[in-house]
């Protein structure tokens, strides 16, 4: 049958089709069709291996087979059983496909029968009718293909049900996840043509197996790939596991009892933390009094609750009273806790009241004040340097671990230990890393104010302190960058991402204490920034304590300013926008 | 319930059939469970399995099963200590392979619940996308931009944060 290029076509039976994209197939076909339901193909002749350009929704039914699956590629797929078979079912009759190869070599038409696969891998009986459509010049411009399918009578073993319902199953709850974005239209999807890529992948497992591997800079990347790529990276569920995997499971976990944080979803979050361009000072006023009022008092935050300890009131008359202050709730105010003094004690925060309970660790180090401490996983206590009694300064390290059943102080040994100080701070950061800063530090018989960085990595068998530089000179401890001024008893924030934070302290000369500086000792040369952040900053001198809220707040209690001390009054870092 | 020493035949979707032992056919959760429910007698299709990724699976699944019995067998000491790391390097070069194959490695993995060759071949494609840009990313997947030029400067900006120093 061919068809009369000169042909009327306005002619009584013309019915254009529309392609799938929406373009016009130019000559009237239905006569070709039969009566019952059948698939319909159209393909391109003048192109290499004859591409699909059209199917209807019968083929599309019956094959299982979306158009935007199929367009592009020979029809020879629906001899493979199923989408990932590369080659021709040993079933299929190879004489037939000869036959129709044949017909198409001499521009005539072909009918016969031919064993097809579904989607799914069951067998069709395809009863199949080509019919070459010519040009304006003789040769064939298209293909035309009437299908007319009926099942088969063979038996291929059984198709594995049971887990592919498990499958689908996770597939739907990550459909449901996703469904609230808007829906991808067809004609974008991006389909390699017959060759497996990337994106024929399942959006669970591009998302969930693939992504959530990478850095949040790495999905930014991504997510400018493709559409495709970009609606996947837009998953609540998705950057959940980029932040946990980039900040640890703890970190993760605290953040999403935060209100509102949750608020702010994971998306947002994740970008703030990483960038802190929603970081801004301010001021909150809170309930309850700590009297006396004191400095140098130590301060830490469980959850969303700190709690303030010790320190020194008027005459420098030591302390042991404990307060608790929980932000979360409307009105935040300090409560009373009866304590106790000496060695160490740890606060039972959900006890009815809350209660301290003695730890009596064995071989405890050196009784000292001024010195740092830090907590690793929440069960361990290192305490480094700090000043003895007699006036000597420390450099030793020891860690306490408050999981065992009898805690025991443990020195860590050392080969070389950065010079002893004073008034310096701990950070822990990539887990079990430890991060030493600044502090009056010995020089000789001399003490000087210090910015040196040290670090030290307690997963390690034999963990070592290292000098964090920038500079080539040996024994140099700094890193590149504008470094902040030297400085004791200052503030240092650990940041999701392992980022440590500083400002504040007993600055000499005429520099200011509230100046942010931000150093990421993860970097392969790490270096000093300064943090712009809008708001009025707490006046500094020395004495402040300070804790990290929820993993996005930084909370500055106290200090000597030479006024009288407000500790009815916090200053507030914050480092993610408050949806309130 | 099973012997060591039995197998059971798999056959992919070109038709071809492959033999593997029963220790390295548990590799898979999903043939143990379709084995713990059916029983061993038939041949097992997998149908949305070819048969070039077949090969590399099986390959896999032997060598595994291999390693673990070396380990059981007498307490490690046929393995040593570095045996781990051999193993993970032994995983490294076998996801040598061009884009199209790892990927319906990862296809095969992930339907027939082999967990650690899952996991290896995904962590081998998100090392390909690691720090670059998405250009390099669309020449290496072969995927193509379809954003309209107002799009991509959209995006631009809003990436830009990931992509700054702080």
């Amino acid at each position: 049958m061919e068809w009369d290029s000169n042909s009327d076509l306005s002619g009584d039976d013309e019915e254009t089709f529309a392609f799938n994209d929406g373009g016009l197939l130019p000559f009237p076909v239905e006569n070709l069709l039969q009566t019952t339901p059948c698939g319909f193909v159209v393909t391109d002749a003048l192109e290499p291996d004859h591409p699909i350009i059209y199917v209807n929704t019968v083929f599309e039914m019956v094959t299982g087979y979306r158009a935007e699956e199929v367009l592009g590629r020979n029809c020879r797929f629906l001899q493979c059983r199923g989408p990932f078979a590369k080659r021709r079912h040993p079933l299929v009759d190879s004489a037939v496909v000869s036959e129709i190869r044949r017909c198409l070599d001499e521009g005539i038409e072909f009918q016969g029968e031919l064993l097809n696969f579904r989607k799914d891998g069951s067998p069709l009986m395809n009863r199949l009718r080509l019919t070459p459509i010519y040009g304006d010049d003789e040769t064939i411009t298209h293909v035309i293909g009437i299908q007319f399918f009926t099942e088969a009578n063979i038996d291929l073993g059984p198709v594995l049900a049971p887990a592919m319902k498990e499958s689908a199953k996770s597939s739907d709850k990550f459909r449901t996840a996703l469904s609230t974005l808007s829906p991808l239209s067809a004609g974008d999807r991006n389909v390699s043509r017959g060759v497996c890529g990337i994106l024929q992948l399942s959006d669970e497992v591009i998302s969930l197996k693939i992504l959530s591997r990478l850095t949040p800079r790495d999905i930014a990347s991504v997510s400018s790939v493709c559409r495709q790529l970009y609606e996947l990276t837009k998953n609540e569920s998705l950057w959940r596991m980029v932040c946990q995997n980039a900040w640890g499971s703890e970190t993760t976990r605290v953040l999403e009892t935060v209100p509102g944080a949750r608020r702010l979803g994971w998306v947002r979050l994740a970008r703030e933390l990483t960038t802190l361009e929603a970081a801004a000072w301010r001021k909150l006023t809170v309930g309850g009094a700590v009297e006396p009022s004191r400095c140098n008092f130590s301060a830490c935050a469980v959850g969303n609750r700190v709690v303030l300890f010790g320190g020194e009131g008027v005459n420098m008359q030591p302390m042991n009273d404990t307060f608790v202050l929980d932000l979360n709730s409307k009105n935040p105010e300090w409560q009373h806790v009866q304590g106790l003094l000496n060695d160490v004690f740890v606060l039972d925060l959900d006890a009815k009241p809350p209660t301290w309970r003695e730890i009596s660790g064995l071989a405890p180090p050196l009784p000292r004040s001024w010195h740092s401490s830090c907590t690793l996983d929440g069960t361990k206590l290192i305490v480094s340097g700090g000043c003895a009694d007699s006036g000597v300064l420390l450099s030793d390290t020891f860690l306490l671990d408050l999981s065992m059943e009898k805690p025991v102080w443990r020195e860590i040994p050392v080969a070389w230990t950065p010079p002893s100080r004073l008034g310096h701070t701990l950070s822990v950061y990539g887990g079990r890393k430890i991060l030493m800063f600044g502090g009056l530090a010995k020089s000789g018989p001399l003490r000087f104010r210090s910015s040196d960085v040290f670090t030290m990595d307690l997963s390690e068998e034999e963990p070592c302190w290292r000098c964090v530089t920038g500079s080539g000179m040996p024994g140099a401890g700094n890193p590149g960058g504008i470094a902040p001024p030297p400085r004791l008893d200052h503030v240092a924030v650990s940041l999701p991402g392992g980022r440590i934070l500083i400002f504040g302290g007993s600055v000499a000369g005429l520099h200011s204490a509230s100046q942010l500086y931000i150093l990421d000792p993860t970097e392969e040369k790490p270096t000093w920034r300064i943090l712009n952040v809008p708001g009025r900053p707490p006046r500094f001198a020395w004495g402040h304590s300070t804790c990290v809220v929820g993993g996005t707040r930084a909370i500055v209690l106290g200090g000597q300013t030479g006024e009288e001390w407000m500790l009815g009054e916090l200053h507030e870092l914050s480092l993610a926008s408050s949806v309130n | 319930m099973a012997s060591s020493s039995k197998t059971i035949t798999v056959v992919s979707s070109d038709g071809d059939e492959f033999e593997m032992t029963m220790k390295a056919a548990e590799q898979s959760k999903l043939i143990t469970h379709m084995l713990d429910e059916f029983g061993v007698s038939d041949k097992v299709p997998l149908y949305n399995v070819n048969s070039e990724t077949m090969a590399k699976v099986m390959e896999y699944c032997k060598k595994h099963a291999d390693h673990e019995a070396a380990k059981e067998e007498d307490g490690g000491a046929a393995i040593g200590a570095g045996g781990e790391e051999e193993l993970k390097k032994w995983d490294d070069e076998f996801l040598k392979v061009e884009n199209g194959l790892l990927f319906n490695i990862i296809l095969a993995a992930n339907y027939l619940e082999i967990k650690s060759l899952l996991d290896s071949s995904c962590q081998a494609v998100a090392d390909m996308i690691k720090g670059k840009t998405p250009e390099q990313i669309r020449e290496i997947f072969n995927i193509k931009n379809d954003f309209t030029p107002e799009e991509e400067a959209k995006l631009r900006s809003e990436n830009e944060w990931a992509f700054q120093e702080d």
